[in-house]
């Protein structure tokens, strides 16, 4: 009995301990980013693998200026045997857990990306926090772009986008808020679309779309009244031209608040309310003085909530209910939903949307008046 | 009397913690509203769990096939009795495979799952060799780890949740409510029907308390794993497997604090562990009882061995697993947790009646 439980206990710790599943870092293929690239019925994926030796290892980005990644290429039917065939190339066991961000091209976009998202939520490895990207490039080129501050471009882009609710550029989109998007009431969806100037990333806007498929795309500007509606913002310059004269503020506080209405004809149209804190960075022309601060919050309402109906024109245009109305409706009024629920693109072309800017200047920095005598 | 009241409660609470894994079962049928079954389960449990409580009022310090044999006759008695311990058999197996397909599948994906499952109930086994009431003494400082690590993920989960994936509310049939109602009513709070096996060790009033504040301490934990889950994932916990684990993964302050799903997922090894123990226990006891065995630890590893059998050959994956616990599961249960003790009750207050009569 004594030898007996020695045995079992042996067992145990050899079992109990992870030894059976574990892997040795020098065994792993640690992705860092994944790019689907489609053309026609022909499958390419690239897979960013760190090369954990180059890592931290100095300017250059290695010990002997190698860089800390490589690309892999790889051909086949389905994004799961793409990535399975980075092992048949490395010989290592390709741990997806450490992934930051998939990036797609138009074309894999365009024709539907509902298989890859159901790749990247069923992993069990894979986290629903992979950050999703558009490019007109191809993925190969963006995991081989210039990272001046990171060592590896799939860092750089997953940081680009953590950093958009402190820009007015963009929104982060992972594949859970993609697939939440997805699951709602005829709602679209944006993901941040990039593209290359002189080998580095560029955020140029957003690609809409409509369910799993990319139907358009919204330029930074359009973008921009996109994101005073549904973004969470939390920092970003705005420039104001009053009188030939530039003003720049910053975003402090964000609060967008928006919501459906049904007014006493049965018609149901949309509110949307934006409050916020803006700090003023520059006024070299004195502005805040010269017509004075009340004078200038006007404009500037004036200003955001003409780009808001810009944008909302566009969007309305292309028939993607990219804010979610349709969502709010249902969410507030479910059987009202469900009445118009059939011909809602129509409805949504056509959807009354009330827009108040109400901002406020809480900050005027370090000087009072202008350099400018 | 062996066991305390404290002890007790917090392991009844540790039970019905047990269920975090199985969360899907109700997140599958009612989606964002996960919360409303799980309310209405949580309230009607204390109607199922009244039933238990008057049978041990009216058998004092009696575990359950005594009371069986006291009512219905030896003959009778054993029968239902014998049908219990193939009840307790199936949720203890189902329970196993739980854990073992979970671990297997996100923690230790090379290690076979039988491998696990024979390792996790020798473990288990040996507990039970310890006793009851030793395995209740250990609740209070298992229920302080799960409780800080639930709040502490609630809090760091804070700025992912939003209120709107709440709405709309009731929007869901009440067929589907009362379905997914039944899912959590039967698994895991009928379960603790399971109790009555132990009714015997602890004194009759502390054992009605300790059961209410089981009830009541493991609903309120089960709430805020569904909430949180329902908060942070919004629609999408209708295809998630196991939500409670995947809103751990996003977990991510900095960059700093990330990967905290590995620690959670050794909590659900131990309430994994505490729950299979217990109806581990309750197996034995009952098995040897009924083979006339004054106690039950020569039967213990038998009984570990069958369980091990019948789990590794009860499943073939995980799917299998989680479309008997969405779809059939409640119903299996259904006799054992709320009819057959109904009508011990029937019966009892019947014969008192005429009894009394007479």
């Amino acid at each position: 009995m004594k030898y007996f439980r020695i045995t079992v206990s042996l067992m145990m710790i050899m079992v109990l301990s992870g030894c059976w599943s574990s892997r040795e870092l020098d065994e792993l293929a640690v992705v860092m980013g994944i790019g689907i690239d489609k053309s026609g019925d022909h499958l390419e994926c690239c897979t960013q693998v760190i090369v954990p030796q180059n890592v931290g290892s100095g300017e250059e980005g290695g010990a002997h200026g190698e860089k800390p990644y490589t690309n892999f290429i790889t051909e086949g039917k389905e994004l799961s045997t793409c990535i399975s065939k980075v092992s048949d190339t490395t010989g290592k066991y390709v741990f997806m857990s450490h992934n930051l961000i998939a990036v797609l091209d138009e074309d894999a976009a365009s024709d539907g990306i509902y298989k890859y998202l159901d790749y990247l939520m069923r992993d069990n490895q894979l986290r629903l926090s992979v950050c999703l990207f558009v490019t007109d490039k191809s993925p190969e080129e963006v995991f081989n772009a210039e990272a001046p501050l990171f060592e590896i471009p799939s860092i750089n882009l997953s940081k680009i986008s953590e950093g958009f609710p402190e820009s007015l550029s963009g929104q982060n989109v992972t594949v859970l808020d993609f697939i939440n998007n997805m699951m709602c009431k005829k709602k679209g969806s944006l993901v941040p679309f990039i593209t290359l100037v002189d080998g580095k990333i560029k955020v140029c806007g957003s690609a809409v779309f409509n369910g799993d498929k990319m139907t358009g795309r919204l330029d930074e500007e359009d973008l921009k009244g996109v994101l005073w509606i549904i973004g969470d913002l939390k920092g970003g310059d705005i420039v104001l031209d009053i009188n030939n004269n530039t003003l720049s503020l910053r975003i402090g506080r964000i609060k967008s608040k928006t919501f459906p209405v049904l007014d006493k004809n049965g018609e149901i149209y949309i509110k949307a309310e934006i409050r916020g804190d803006l700090y003023l960075v520059s006024d070299d022309a004195n502005m805040i003085n010269t017509i004075g601060m009340d004078a200038v919050v006007e404009k500037l309402n004036q200003s955001v909530e003409k780009e808001i109906l810009t944008s909302l024109s566009k969007t309305k245009k292309m028939g993607v209910d990219i804010y979610g109305f349709g969502d709010m409706i249902y969410r507030k009024n479910p059987a009202v939903w469900r009445a118009i629920e059939n011909t809602w693109e129509n409805r949504f072309k056509e959807i009354r949307v009330d827009i108040s800017a109400d901002f406020s200047i809480i900050e005027t920095g370090s000087i009072i008046g202008s350099v400018k005598k | 009397m062996d066991i305390n009241r404290r002890n007790m409660a917090f392991t009844v609470a540790l039970f019905l913690g047990g269920a975090m894994l199985l969360t899907s079962y109700v997140t599958d049928i009612t989606s964002w509203e996960a919360w409303v079954p799980a309310l209405l389960a949580f309230f009607l449990s204390f109607a199922v769990v009244s039933i238990y409580l008057k049978l041990t009022k009216k058998y004092p310090e009696k575990h359950l096939p005594e009371i069986f044999v006291c009512v219905f006759g030896k003959c009778a008695g054993y029968a239902v009795s014998w049908a219990y311990v193939f009840f307790f058999l199936v949720i203890a197996c189902f329970n196993t495979y739980s854990v073992s397909s979970f671990f297997v599948g996100y923690v230790m994906p090379e290690t076979p799952d039988i491998v696990f499952t024979v390792i996790f109930v020798f473990i288990c086994s040996r507990a039970v060799r310890l006793g009851i009431e030793n395995i209740t003494k250990i609740s209070i400082f298992i229920f302080f780890l799960i409780s800080l690590f639930i709040i502490l993920n609630f809090i760091l989960l804070l700025s992912q949740m939003k209120i709107s994936n709440f709405l709309p509310l009731f929007d869901h049939s009440f067929y589907e409510y009362l379905q997914a109602a039944h899912t959590e009513l039967m698994n895991p709070f009928g379960e603790t029907v399971v109790f009555l096996m132990f009714a015997d060790k602890i004194k009759n009033n502390d054992f009605r308390s300790a059961l209410i504040w089981g009830i009541i301490i493991g609903g309120v934990m089960l709430m805020l794993v569904v909430i949180r889950s329902v908060a942070v994932l919004g629609v999408t916990i209708s295809i998630s497997a196991v939500p409670s684990y995947e809103v751990l993964r996003l977990i991510n302050i900095k960059n700093m604090i990330t990967r905290i799903e590995t620690l959670y997922s050794f909590l659900l090894l131990i309430l994994g562990f505490f729950k299979v123990s217990i109806i581990y226990c309750a197996i034995s006891r009952l098995t040897a009882y009924l083979t006339g065995l004054k106690t039950e630890k020569s039967i213990i590893n038998s009984v570990g061995a069958f369980l091990a059998c019948m789990t590794a050959v009860s499943f073939t994956s995980g799917f299998d697993s989680v479309n008997w616990g969405t779809k059939y599961a409640a119903f299996f249960a259904t006799p054992f947790v709320f009819i057959i003790p109904c009508f011990l009750l029937l019966v009892i207050t019947v014969k008192r009646k005429g009894e009394k009569a007479k």
